[in-house]
């Protein structure tokens, strides 16, 4: 299972790994493509929110839970990688290639409201 | 009797004393006291018929005169004096009168013979023995009496001639009638003597007045006896004819002759006609119709005409089949026979591109033993075809029939030596299915396409070979198409002398003693089939006896399956067959032929057959009031009338209680409505309609009705029924419903107007009435009233004279009806509202308008969580350590402050470019 949190600034969604033998963050990103919006009670920034649980089905189907949703989405290829740069200002601004993102994961369906249970 | 004392029985009275004494001797024998009578027949030596009488006299005299002469004379005297004139041929004594005559005229001569007694002995010495005359002398006696006062000589004279000429015609006489029974006069004086009286006789009696007065009494005799008697009378009298031969054994000559003559023409037709039956007999087991079935064209049965226009087109595929020119003659107009019973179509001989003839289907039609199948199997034989034959038995679902069709144009029997092409007849198409038909006709027409198996693709498939179809009624709907395209030929009935003088053939073959009558009455029994003919003398072989006449009008053979159609009933019913008269021997026949029994069995024989009483009684119904009548009383008609009604009793019992032993009586109906309609001259009927129609329009009506009623508010409903609504309100409110309007604007109208307006319009509410605008054929919109309660309540339409409403005005009360239900409709529903909440009521000044349903929102319930305190087993309450990081992994999810809105929708983002150097 993976804990989905808005990355930081200057930084994108990155996908850490809870499932694996060694907890931790992996070098791998992805990116998570949502029909729809996110959206906080609280009006809050969402830098370094916590937004949902996503898990994989034994098929491989990646299944995402945000609030009382949950939502069906699907592995694409992108067609361009994307590049993840770290911007270094020391003296001279350098980017640096932090890993090359080639997937990414769409959840476009209707999500599925779950009904939590009062008691 | 009048009751006071005629002539006669003053007479009685006067002369009472000297009658009972003649009672008391005489108690038999009355009539000869009478005497002295002056008859008057016809002079007696005129005849033959006189000298029989005179014959027969003079035996009664002998006999009788030994006993009554001494009782004769005081009767004699006295009745003299009262000179009576006894006309006997008065007496109308029952039907022997003839016999009453001559009985007079011997008690005439026996008083004659004993007032002239003593002359007898004169008469006896001058011509010696006169026993050779009998009794004719007496007659002789005659003219004396008559003229008593001739001298004597005279007298002589005339009885001398009178005798010689009584002895020439006696000789005559004997000579002609050597048998004549001398017993029976006799007996008739006996009869006579014990039959009338001039006094009251003991016997039951008839008192008869003579035309001088005199009364005479008549025995009064049971009808029995009086049959016995008649019956000797006949026996003894009428056997014997002047022909001087017996009745019998003329008839016994007669019937020799006969037979003789038809011996003779039996060998002369059994040298004209040389029949090549295969006379193999085994017969027993084989049926005649088989064994006899014409083998070769020659011996068709069949009219000759219709034969070789069917042999012809068969001929005319000789192209098509044998690749050989068909031999066609052209037609001369003298070949064309005029005087042909149907109208025959010519035979197109023209060819088309195939080399077929234009016509590619025979359709053979014609009732059924006429050899319609016979003739399509020799003809097609003789043609040089193999025929196949389909008929009822065989199934005839589209796809064998397809099949059989296929088969047999396009391929050809392997087995069969000869190699000869086929020719597929198709027995009782009538009764194929729908679907094969129209197969067919496709099929012929080449409009059916066969997938040909050498890659060709689709390949018209032509017709190679003759089609012949053969059917009962060509006026089947199914055969319509084939009707169009096939060569018909009608059957003409065949010949009754042809197919009697092949009957005549066969039972001579078989043995069969019989003559030409009993074979043309056959044939013309069974209608000239010649299958039931052969069966019913197979039939008559079986008895070994020979067929007669009488045994062909006896047997009832060949009359069970003929269906009679509707209109022949009908026509029967209406009409007195003609008799008709067929020939000498017949005649008995024709006088009983048309007795009312015989045509009342006739009746119920027809109807009975038929079965459909319901139809027939209703197409009498309809059709005897048209029918030309002579009844001028209405009798009959009354009678028939009440016929129908009893009919009616029972179809009315069958049908609600299905009593069905109660249709054996209905046929008698129509042997009543026969005997009153039927007139020897056919008249001319329709076919039933009234009855159909009526029933139409009754459940028109009753739609009507119903649709009223289902319209209705139930408050009127309640107290509407049908029967009522029928025939109180509707007719009322059809006449409410149109009181006088002015044409013009409602606006217009004062205020009683619109009162009255809007009286109509509640009133046709209620009664669920309306106005629909229709346009008629003409283009013109007319308002009509929906439903239509006018049909209802007015018997004929051209009666209807009633204000109409206008256009204008109709459509206007159309559209206050319309409003007004509207009104209506939201009445209940405000009335509803303010029954529920009693306070919207009270302030009418704001009503609360409800929301409609879609535009209501949900108000979402607060669920209070309360706080569950817990406590612990001494009361203090436990504060359970409090989670508060809200995000935690446990939780539920509905804690989590980010939520997720979907956005529904294709996703079709518009990209945009963005430069590294905006990001930031």
């Amino acid at each position: 299972m993976l804990r989905v949190r808005v990355p930081g600034p200057g930084t994108l969604l990155k996908m850490y790994s809870g499932t694996g033998p060694k907890e931790g963050f992996s070098d791998e990103w992805a990116i998570i493509e949502l029909q729809g919006d996110l959206k906080s009670h609280s009006d809050s920034n969402f830098e370094g929110q916590f937004i949902g649980d996503l898990h994989f089905t034994k098929s491989g189907i990646p299944l995402l839970i945000i609030g009382h949703h949950l939502m069906y989405g699907k592995e694409a290829k992108l067609e361009k990688p994307f590049a993840l740069l770290e911007k270094k200002v020391d003296g001279a601004t350098a980017y640096t290639v932090k890993s090359v993102i080639k997937n990414k994961i769409i959840f476009k369906t209707r999500p599925k409201p779950i009904v939590g249970n009062q008691e | 009797m009048s009751d006071y004392p005629d002539p006669d029985e003053e007479f009685e009275l006067m002369y009472g004393d000297e009658l009972e004494l003649l009672r008391e001797q005489d108690e038999d024998y009355h009539p000869p006291s009478k005497s002295r009578k002056s008859l008057n027949f016809s002079t007696p030596s005129s005849s033959k018929d006189v000298s029989r009488q005179s014959d027969s006299n003079g035996q009664q005299n002998v006999n009788s005169f030994d006993d009554d002469f001494p009782l004769l004379l005081p009767a004699t005297t006295d009745n003299l004096q009262s000179s009576t004139t006894l006309n006997v041929s008065e007496i109308s004594h029952e039907p022997h009168t003839s016999f009453q005559v001559s009985s007079s005229q011997n008690i005439e001569q026996i008083i004659e013979a004993d007032s002239s007694d003593s002359r007898k002995r004169t008469v006896d010495d001058l011509f010696g023995d006169i026993n050779d005359l009998g009794d004719d002398i007496l007659w002789e006696n005659e003219p004396i009496s008559k003229k008593p006062k001739l001298s004597e000589e005279e007298e002589l004279h005339v009885l001398m001639k009178q005798i010689i000429r009584l002895r020439e015609l006696n000789k005559e006489k004997h000579n002609l009638l050597s048998g004549i029974n001398k017993n029976t006069t006799y007996s008739h004086i006996q009869h006579s003597k014990h039959n009338l009286s001039y006094r009251v006789p003991k016997y039951p009696f008839i008192g008869v007045k003579r035309h001088d007065g005199e009364r005479i009494y008549v025995r009064f005799h049971s009808e029995e006896y009086e049959k016995e008697e008649r019956q000797t009378i006949v026996k003894e009298c009428s056997s014997k004819g002047l022909l001087g031969d017996g009745y019998k054994e003329i008839w016994k000559d007669a019937k020799t002759l006969i037979t003789k003559q038809i011996k003779l023409a039996q060998e002369e037709i059994d040298q004209s006609t040389e029949l090549s039956f295969d006379t193999k007999n085994d017969g027993s087991k084989q049926l005649w119709t088989d064994m006899y079935k014409p083998r070769k064209y020659i011996e068709l049965l069949s009219d000759e005409s219709t034969n070789r226009i069917m042999l012809k087109w068969l001929k005319l595929w000789d192209k098509a089949v044998f690749n050989r020119k068909p031999k066609v003659k052209p037609i001369r107009p003298a070949e064309k026979n005029k005087n042909w019973f149907f109208k025959e179509k010519e035979l197109d001989t023209n060819m088309d591109e195939h080399g077929r003839p234009h016509h590619k289907v025979a359709l053979l039609c014609g009732p059924p033993g006429l050899g319609k199948t016979t003739l399509a199997h020799v003809a097609a034989k003789h043609a040089g075809y193999n025929v196949v034959e389909v008929n009822a038995s065989d199934d005839r679902s589209t796809e064998a029939f397809k099949t059989s069709l296929e088969n047999a144009t396009q391929m050809r029997s392997v087995v069969d030596k000869e190699k000869r092409p086929n020719c597929l007849v198709f027995d009782e198409i009538d009764g194929a299915p729908q679907a094969s038909i129209d197969f067919l006709v496709k099929f012929i027409s080449g409009n059916v396409t066969t997938k040909s198996k050498k890659g060709k693709g689709q390949k018209q498939a032509v017709l190679k070979r003759p089609i012949i179809c053969i059917c009962n009624d060509v006026y089947v709907p199914a055969l319509r198409p084939l009707r169009q395209i096939a060569f018909v030929i009608n059957f003409p009935p065949t010949s009754s002398v042809r197919l009697s003088e092949r009957l005549m053939c066969i039972s001579r073959r078989e043995g069969i003693k019989t003559d030409m009558g009993a074979m043309m009455a056959l044939a013309e029994k069974s209608n000239n089939d010649i299958r039931s003919c052969l069966s019913v003398l197979h039939f008559f072989k079986t008895h070994k006896k020979p067929v007669t006449l009488s045994d062909i009008y006896r047997t009832s053979i060949g009359q069970k399956d003929m269906q009679k159609g509707l209109f022949t009933v009908w026509q029967e019913i209406f009409q007195i067959e003609r008799p008709k008269l067929r020939s000498v021997t017949d005649l008995n026949n024709i006088s009983n032929k048309h007795t009312m029994q015989v045509r009342m069995s006739k009746i119920l024989q027809t109807v009975c057959s038929f079965g459909d009483y319901d139809r027939l009684s209703q197409g009498i119904f309809e059709n005897f009031p048209k029918l030309i009548l002579k009844d001028s009383s209405m009798q009959g008609l009354s009678q028939a009338a009440e016929w129908f009604v009893f009919s009616d009793v029972l179809n009315n019992q069958i049908y609600s209680l299905q009593n069905y032993s109660l249709s054996t009586y209905l046929p008698y109906a129509f042997v009543v409505w026969h005997f009153t309609f039927a007139v020897p001259q056919s008249q001319k009927l329709n076919y039933p309609s009234i009855g159909y129609e009526a029933k139409q329009k009754e459940t028109r009506q009753k739609a009507v009705v119903s649709e009223v009623l289902r319209g209705m508010p139930p408050h009127i409903r309640a107290y509407c029924h049908r029967l009522s609504l029928i025939l109180d309100i509707l007719p009322m409110i059809s006449k409410i419903i149109v009181p006088p309007f002015r044409p013009v604007s409602l606006h217009l109208y004062t205020k009683d107007e619109k009162q009255g307006m809007l009286r109509v319009v509640n009133t046709m509410i209620d009664y669920n009435l309306n106005y629909v605008q229709e346009r008629l054929p003409d283009g013109v919109y007319v308002y009509n009233l929906e439903p239509n309660i006018e049909d209802i309540v007015h018997f004929n339409k051209t009666s209807i004279t009633k204000t109409t409403l206008s256009y204008s005005n109709k459509q206007m009360i159309s559209r206050e009806i319309e409003l007004e239900k509207m009104r209506r409709f939201e009445v209940p529903k405000s009335a509803i509202e303010t029954s529920k909440n009693p306070n919207a009521m009270k302030d009418k000044s704001s009503p609360k308008t409800p929301l409609p349903n879609h535009l209501q929102k949900l108000k979402a319930r607060s669920v209070n969580a309360k706080p569950t305190v817990r406590k612990d087993f001494f009361g203090r309450v436990i504060t359970s350590p409090t989670n508060n990081s809200g995000q935690g992994p446990t939780g539920p999810n509905l804690k989590n402050d980010i939520w997720y809105q979907y956005k529904e929708g294709y996703n079709n983002a518009v990209r945009k470019t963005i430069k590294i150097g905006n990001l930031k």
